[in-house]
C-alpha cells in the first residue's frame, strides 16, 4: 500500500466513522430532527428531491449563477490584475477603487444591484461578480509583481519585445499563482451565490437552505448544505485538471 | 501499517467518543428553559418569564404588560426578547429560549408539521384584516390578467397564502400559471414601481405605499380569501404560543400569565391613546402611524378567545384548514394533527 493510498483510506476511514457516529447520536434521540436530522434523513430527502427533479435544478441555478459572474470577473480582473502587476501607474489607477471594493461583503451590493438590475437573473450574476471581482485582480496582480525582474531582463538582453516578455516570461510565471488565487476565489463565490439567493430568487441551493430554515426542515437546510459541498467538490476535480493541462510544468 | 492503523483507529475512536460528548450536551433537549432556570424556591420568589416578540402589532399587548406592571401584580418578571420573524422565534420557542409569545400562524404550523412538540396553541389574540391584499400594475384589472405575469410576493408569509387561495379561487395554479418571485417587503415598493413585476402582494406599511401609487388596482384583500370568507380568520393569523415545559411546570402562573395578558389587552383596546407613547417607545414610528395601526385592529378578549379556540372553534378550524393548505401546496413536509397543539385550560374564565 503507498502512502498517498494509506492517506486517502484514513480520510474515508475517519468520515465514515464520522457519519456513523451521527447517525447514531440522532437515531438513538439523544438530539431532535428539528435540531439535527440524521444522516439517512438527509440522503432520504435527498433521494425524494432528485425524483421528482427539484434537486438538480437548484444545484444547476447556483451552479450557473456561480460559473457566470465568476467567468465574468475573471475575463475583467485577470487583465487588468496582470497589466497593474506590470506597471506602477496602472495599479496607482485601480488601487483606490479595489481598496474600497474589497472590504465589502457580497450582501452589501444587494439594495443597490436590485435598484440597478433588478431582480434579473442578471442581479445574481452581479452580486458574485462584485464579491469576487477585487479578490481575482489582487491575486492576479500579487502572482504578476512576484515574478523575478531578473528573468524579464534576461528575455529583454536576449531581444525579447513587450509582447513576448509577457508571453514567454510573465504568464507562464505568474500562471500558477493566478489559477491558485482563482480557485480559492471559485470558493468564496459560493458565499456570494448563497447571499444572491436570499432576494428575488425561486430556485438554487441558497433559496433551498433558506426556504427549508422558514418551514424548520432541517433536513433539507443540511441537503442544501452538503450539495454546495459536493458541487465544489466536482468543480474543484474539474478545476485541477484544468490546471494539469495549462501548466504542466507545475 | 497495522500498528499505524491501529494507532489511527483509536484516535478516531476517541474523536468519535468526543463528537458524541459534545453533541450530547449540546443538545438543547438538555437545556432548561428561562422559566425552569428561575424554577419557584420555597420563599416563593417572581417567576421569570422569557416574552419572545417583535414590533409588529400582535406584540402590542405584551409591551403594555410589561410597561403598566400587569404581570408585576401577578408575581411575574415578564423580560422581553426581541427576534425579527417568526421563524426565529419559534426556533427559539423550540430551544427552550423563551416561554411565551406571539408568532405568524404560519411559523407555527410549520414547526408543528416538523414533529416540535413543546410548545402549546393558546389563542389568538388580534384581528387585522384589509390591510393585506394583491396589488397589480394599472393595465391589470383582473385576477385572470396575472396568467403568464410575474407576482411578488414574500414567501412563507400570509401574503403567499393570499395569493395561492386567490389564483386558486380563479382557476389559475400558483406553480405553472404564473411566476412568483420571493421579495421582502422592503423591496417590493422598487420592484412594483420599475414594473418588474405585474403584481404584489405584501401587507401595511407597503400594501399602502403601493396601493397609494397612480393606477394601481386592489386586485383582492385578505378578506377575499376562503380562510377569512369561511372563518373570519386571515391566511396568517397571530397566535400566541406557550412552551409546554413552562406550563406543566408552573400552572399556577401560567394562568395568572393570561390573566395578567388580557388584563393588558383589554386596557389597550379600551384605553388606545394613553398607550401610543409606550408602544412607540417600541415601535419608533410616529403618534400619527401608531394612532392610524391600532384603528385598525380588533383586539379579541377572553372571552372571544372561548369562541375562538373551544366553541364553535373558528381559530382551530382554521389552522387545521391552513395545515392542509400548507401540506397540499408542498410548503410543509407532513399535515399536523393540530388539536394536539392546542391548550385552552389556561384560558381566564
Amino acid at each position: 500500500m503507498t502512502e498517498r493510498t494509506r492517506l486517502r483510506l484514513v480520510s474515508v476511514i475517519a468520515f465514515i466513522a464520522f457519519l456513523l457516529v451521527w447517525q447514531y447520536v440522532t437515531s438513538q434521540g439523544y438530539i431532535k430532527p428539528l435540531f439535527l436530522p440524521s444522516p439517512v434523513d438527509i440522503v432520504r430527502r435527498g433521494a425524494s428531491m432528485f425524483s421528482q427533479g427539484k434537486l438538480l435544478v437548484h444545484v444547476v441555478a447556483s451552479a450557473r449563477r456561480v460559473l457566470m459572474g465568476f467567468a465574468l470577473a475573471s475575463v475583467l480582473a485577470v487583465p487588468l490584475g496582470i497589466m497593474a502587476g506590470r506597471s506602477r501607474t496602472m495599479w496607482a489607477i485601480l488601487s483606490p477603487f479595489i481598496s474600497v471594493i474589497r472590504p465589502l461583503p457580497s450582501m452589501s451590493w444587494i439594495p443597490l444591484s436590485l435598484l440597478w438590475i433588478g431582480i434579473r437573473e442578471e442581479q445574481k450574476y452581479a452580486i458574485v461578480f462584485m464579491g469576487t471581482f477585487a479578490l481575482v485582480l489582487l491575486y492576479t496582480f500579487e502572482a504578476t509583481k512576484n515574478i523575478d525582474s531578473i528573468y524579464i531582463r534576461a528575455a529583454r538582453n536576449l531581444g525579447a519585445s513587450n509582447l513576448d516578455v509577457m508571453r514567454e516570461v510573465v504568464l507562464p510565471g505568474s500562471l500558477p499563482s493566478i489559477m491558485s488565487g482563482l480557485k480559492a476565489t471559485l470558493g468564496v463565490s459560493w458565499t456570494c451565490v448563497i447571499s444572491a439567493e436570499l432576494v428575488a430568487a425561486n430556485e438554487g441551493l441558497g433559496y433551498l437552505i433558506m426556504h427549508g430554515k422558514e418551514f424548520f426542515l432541517t433536513d433539507q437546510v443540511l441537503l442544501g448544505m452538503a450539495m454546495i459541498s459536493l458541487t465544489v467538490f466536482l468543480i474543484d476535480v474539474l478545476y485541477s485538471r484544468l490546471e494539469q493541462t495549462l501548466i504542466p510544468w507545475r | 501499517m497495522l500498528s499505524i492503523l491501529n494507532r489511527k483507529a483509536f484516535r478516531l475512536f476517541l474523536a468519535g467518543l468526543l463528537f458524541l460528548s459534545l453533541v450530547v450536551g449540546c443538545s438543547p433537549v438538555a437545556q432548561p428553559s428561562a422559566g425552569e432556570q428561575e424554577a419557584p424556591a420555597p420563599e416563593k420568589k417572581p417567576v421569570v418569564v422569557i416574552y419572545g416578540g417583535t414590533l409588529w402589532l400582535g406584540n402590542y399587548p405584551a409591551m403594555v404588560g410589561i410597561e403598566k406592571g400587569f404581570f408585576d401584580e401577578e408575581g411575574l418578571i415578564v423580560e422581553w426578547r426581541e427576534f425579527p420573524t417568526s421563524a426565529a422565534r419559534m426556533t427559539a420557542m423550540a430551544a427552550g429560549q423563551i416561554d411565551f409569545g406571539s408568532a405568524g400562524i404560519i411559523s407555527v404550523l410549520s414547526l408543528m408539521a416538523a414533529g416540535e412538540e413543546g410548545f402549546y396553541v393558546i389563542g389568538t389574540q388580534d384581528r387585522y384584516v384589509g390591510q393585506e391584499g394583491l396589488l397589480s400594475q394599472p393595465e391589470i384589472t383582473t385576477i385572470e390578467q396575472l396568467r403568464g405575469q410575474k407576482i411578488a410576493v414574500t414567501f412563507n408569509s400570509s401574503s403567499h397564502n393570499i395569493v395561492i387561495d386567490v389564483l386558486q379561487q380563479h382557476g389559475l395554479d400558483h406553480e405553472k400559471d404564473v411566476e412568483l418571485i420571493n421579495i421582502k417587503t422592503a423591496e417590493m415598493m422598487s420592484a412594483f414601481a420599475t414594473k418588474q413585476v405585474a403584481a404584489v402582494a405584501t401587507w401595511v406599511p407597503a400594501f399602502s405605499q403601493i396601493k397609494d401609487l397612480p393606477g394601481t388596482n386592489v386586485l383582492a384583500l385578505d378578506t377575499d380569501t376562503t380562510f377569512f370568507k369561511e372563518y373570519g380568520v386571515g391566511p396568517g393569523p397571530d397566535c400566541l404560543v406557550i412552551s409546554k415545559r413552562f406550563v406543566d411546570e408552573n400552572p399556577d402562573e401560567a394562568r395568572a400569565l393570561m390573566r395578567a395578558y388580557y388584563k393588558a389587552l383589554k386596557y389597550l383596546r379600551d384605553n388606545p391613546d394613553e398607550c401610543i407613547d409606550l408602544l412607540i417607545e417600541y415601535t419608533g414610528v410616529t403618534q400619527e402611524q401608531q394612532k392610524e395601526t391600532l384603528a385598525h385592529i380588533e383586539w379579541l378578549d377572553e372571552t372571544e378567545q372561548h369562541k375562538m379556540m373551544i366553541t364553535p372553534g373558528n381559530f382551530v378550524s382554521a389552522m387545521r384548514v391552513l395545515a392542509k393548505f400548507l401540506w397540499e401546496n408542498g410548503l410543509v413536509s407532513g399535515e399536523p394533527d393540530v388539536e394536539r397543539w392546542v391548550n385552552t385550560d389556561i384560558l381566564p374564565e
